[in-house]
């Protein structure tokens, strides 16, 4: 059977990449005792599919992945074994069964939600709208990325809003296009609207199709 | 004094900036965080290199299981913090701190390094600065943790002594139980630092370098060692477990790619070989098996325990495990059961017969490797590694048979007595394995050679032999590179600084602190990473304290030399080593004591039966 968990990753786990992500789910399901299919092969894999990367030290709201597992288990089931095997900071939201078919998460994406944090409270809240007003009226905004290409990130931009309700701090709501080849990056953004790497943390409400 | 919650914003704010920010942030699964108040005793456990490397450790791990089952102790962890890392906590004021509470290290009452290299000195200097300690021992106020320090390197504890209160010789674990109480006791009492120090030299296998004092001859050699506060110990004996104990069920797994990311239960400690080169052989004896039904049951527990499916087997010569066949079926059995890649290292090629390669049969087959050590049957009767080339080549032949594509052989060169006949030997040796491959494997096989310089190890019959000379190992060195170089032999090459380094920190006496002292304020650190190490700031070193590194390493001693780990007793009698010295000279070799006794003095030191010992642990 496969199924679909949403879950969130925060606290420290959000410093482990996806990479490493792979192998900490197929150790939670050895330590559930839930067993994994493998791929056929010859270096037989677990098949546990993970959804669109976050990127390293992001919040995750509700990311997924995908796990095929052998023979049929209740959800109740599953989501009772996996009780207290996770790390610290990965939390399980939901665990739905979907059809062996179902298309891969990646190819079915088609944007994300983010939300930012400053963690600067010195930018006046008129200032910050500026800038996003500014940033959103550009044509196009040449970022280079770390292999050294130049790439236009203004349209992978779907919207960028402040949230200021007054309570705490305010955020900056941003949504981006993810699709497999076509993916933007909040930190980037945060990075064309002037603020820099120490500025603030990222948290990704969701995906969504 | 910046306090944890200082620490996470600092974190919080610059982690993504750093490479694999995951280093230094905790949480793996299994990880014990204790509430910093609810416990009198705090532990930090130091490893002086990146987490990475630092986080399989054992010692460490062991260490962390025993201290956390304490209800009034905690342990927490502490690895070296990468450049970019270190950096930020300069330019912020940040104090080095453990990974669990983040908790700056100056707030324990009990630092303790674990030191399995010489190499890692530099980097013990730097941690303690970065965590805002006096580096000098001498310099230590009251109000500072007591530091200590354990681990193979520190069977020769002079280099160091004076970083470190106190040093712990021999097996950690059977000590630290005795520290912990004299701590939560004095602390408890309200001693002082000094007074708590006292306490912890009365147990036994405590060594303090400041009770000592060293005299010298006019040639620079010791003329004696004196022990200032307990006049009637001359000598400081290691301890070490007559039963092995329990591995850890709960070890910690991690949440980012580390070195040697597996589960390793550890099935037997010591060797009853008796190669004459090797430290680890003398200063782990005698040797205790850990019975099968143990080593399956962790194996089980922590394969449930921490989801983690790659297992090995850790020993020095896992093939002389006594019932190697027995325990291999029933690791096998459970690999079936839950799936698992299993990986049995240090085979000796004298105990790995077919039965044993049978059993291994259907199990992916990785690296094979085989140590000759030296390249003709004479030299290897100088070092007690008595294997003939032609059984190397019979078991290389059988291996090659059984499908193992890729062979692993290790060499040394500038063993005393050595000629460049078997140097020779090595290319000749090397060229006849990779044909017999050739053969059976075709165009799959890999042969893949690491050659190292010998670096005679204080504690062995070879304490007293020079390192090779710098041209002669360099001339040897060429000869290999160009006899080998058509053969599609895949060969690595130890670094001749490096090894010189090694050489001068593992057999140094108490002169030597200033030079790490020196090297360290150069900029030296990190000496074992080939990308770090440079040699110029240890040449300066030496030259602005005066020091001449060759005295160190390349002079041939008199066995009458009083050597500056003379008064660290590893259980076995100098008598022993002068014996196995002199008859390294004659090309004698001695047989492995599992069969006979050769009355290395373990037996009278510790009072104990090694054959007991060996599989019961217990003695009436
Ligand atoms: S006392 Fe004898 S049996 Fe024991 S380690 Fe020494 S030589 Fe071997």
């Amino acid at each position: 059977m496969r199924v679909r968990i949403s879950y969130q990753k925060r606290l420290q786990i959000r410093y482990t990449s996806t990479l490493d992500l792979q192998s900490i789910w197929e150790r939670s399901m050895r330590r559930a005792s839930i067993k994994v299919e493998y791929s056929k092969g010859f270096h037989p894999q677990p098949r546990i599919q993970l959804g669109v990367p976050l990127p390293l030290g992001c919040i995750g709201l509700d990311e997924k992945v995908d796990i095929w597992l052998k023979g049929s288990l209740s959800i109740e089931e599953i989501s009772r074994k996996l009780q207290g095997k996770l790390p610290e900071g990965l939390e399980i939201n939901t665990i739905e069964e979907i059809m062996p078919t179902e298309k891969p998460l990646s190819s079915i994406i088609q944007f994300s939600e983010y939300e930012v944090y400053l963690l600067n409270e010195e930018t006046p809240i008129k200032d910050i709208q500026n800038r996003i007003t500014k940033v959103l009226n550009q044509k196009e905004i040449i970022r280079t990325k770390r292999n050294g290409k130049k790439y236009d990130l203004k349209p992978l931009i779907l919207s960028i809003t402040l949230k200021d309700d007054n309570e705490e701090r305010p955020s900056i709501l941003i949504k981006l296009l993810s699709q497999s080849n076509r993916t933007g990056r909040a930190d980037e953004v945060m990075f064309a609207l002037g603020f820099s790497i120490t500025d603030f943390l990222v948290e990704r409400i969701g995906s969504f199709t | 004094m910046r306090e944890s919650q200082t620490i996470k914003e600092f974190l919080d704010r610059n982690l993504i900036t750093v490479q694999k920010p995951g280093r230094y942030v905790g949480g793996e699964f299994n990880q014990i965080v204790k509430k910093w108040d609810s416990v009198s005793c705090h532990v930090a456990l130091v490893f002086p290199d990146i987490y990475d490397i630092g986080f399989p450790n054992l010692g460490i791990s062991i260490l962390y299981d025993i201290i956390n089952k304490h209800d009034d102790a905690l342990a927490e962890r502490v690895f070296a913090p990468w450049m970019d890392m270190e950096k930020l906590l300069r330019e912020n004021e940040v104090p080095l701190f453990t990974l669990e509470n983040k908790k700056p290290l100056n707030q324990f009452d009990l630092i303790g390094f674990s030191i399995p290299y010489e190499t890692l000195y530099t980097n013990v200097l730097n941690m303690l600065q970065l965590a805002d300690l006096p580096i000098w021992a001498s310099e230590r106020l009251a109000s500072d943790p007591i530091i200590i320090a354990g681990g193979h390197a520190t069977f020769n504890p002079e280099p160091m002594h004076a970083f470190f209160d106190a040093f712990v010789v021999g097996e950690g674990e059977e000590v630290i139980d005795e520290i912990i109480n004299v701590i939560k006791h004095d602390k408890e009492k309200g001693y002082k630092r000094e007074q708590i120090i006292d306490h912890l030299a009365m147990i036994d296998g405590i060594y303090i370098p400041g009770y000592f004092d060293v005299e010298y001859n006019s040639d620079k050699t010791i003329r004696s060692y004196i022990n200032k506060e307990q006049p009637n110990k001359h000598s400081i004996t290691k301890r070490f477990s007559k039963k092995l104990p329990t591995p850890p069920q709960y070890p910690l797994v991690p949440n980012i790619n580390v070195v040697h990311d597996r589960i390793v239960v550890e099935i037997m400690r010591g060797c009853s070989r008796g190669c004459r080169f090797c430290q680890a052989g003398m200063i782990m004896r005698p040797i205790r098996e850990r019975c099968i039904d143990e080593i399956i049951l962790s194996m089980r527990n922590i394969v449930i325990n921490t989801g983690i499916s790659e297992i090995s087997l850790l020993s020095l010569s896992s093939s002389d495990y006594t019932d190697i066949k027995e325990l291999i079926d029933k690791v096998m059995e459970l690999s079936d059961e839950f799936n698992l890649a299993f990986s049995l290292p240090s085979l000796r090629i004298e105990s790995f017969n077919s039965d044993l390669m049978d059993s291994l049969e259907g199990k992916r087959k990785g690296n094979f490797t085989i140590a000759p050590e030296a390249g003709s049957d004479m030299l290897r009767s100088v070092i007690n590694k008595p294997i003939p080339n032609s059984s190397v080549l019979e078991t290389v032949q059988n291996i090659c048979e059984k499908g193992w594509n890729n062979i692993k052989l290790y060499f040394m060169i500038g063993f005393p007595n050595e000629s460049m006949q078997d140097i020779e030997g090595i290319v000749t040796l090397c060229k006849k394995v990779n044909d017999i491959g050739k053969k059976s494997n075709k165009g799959r096989f890999k042969l893949h050679l690491s050659i190292n310089t010998f670096i005679p190890k204080p504690h062995t019959p070879f304490e007293w032999v020079g390192l090779g000379k710098k041209e002669q190992i360099i001339e040897k060195t060429n000869y290999l590179r160009e006899n080998l170089k058509n053969s599609r032999i895949q060969v690595d090459f130890s670094d001749f600084n490096s090894s010189y380094l090694e050489s001068v920190l593992s057999r140094g006496d108490r002169k030597l602190s200033k030079v790490i002292y020196s090297a360290w304020e150069n900029g030296a650190k990190f000496d074992a990473w080939k990308e770090c190490s440079n040699f110029e700031n240890w040449d300066k070193a030496f030259s602005s304290n005066s020091i001449d590194p060759d005295f160190y390493t390349h002079r041939s001693r008199e066995t009458t030399e009083i050597f500056p780990w003379d008064h660290i007793n590893i259980g076995v009698d100098k008598e022993f080593l002068i014996k196995e010295f002199d008859l390294s000279k004659n090309m004698q070799t001695s047989i492995d004591c599992r069969h006979e006794c050769l009355v290395c003095g373990i037996q009278t030191n510790f009072q104990i039966n090694c054959s007991k010992i060996k599989s019961v642990g217990v003695e009436e």
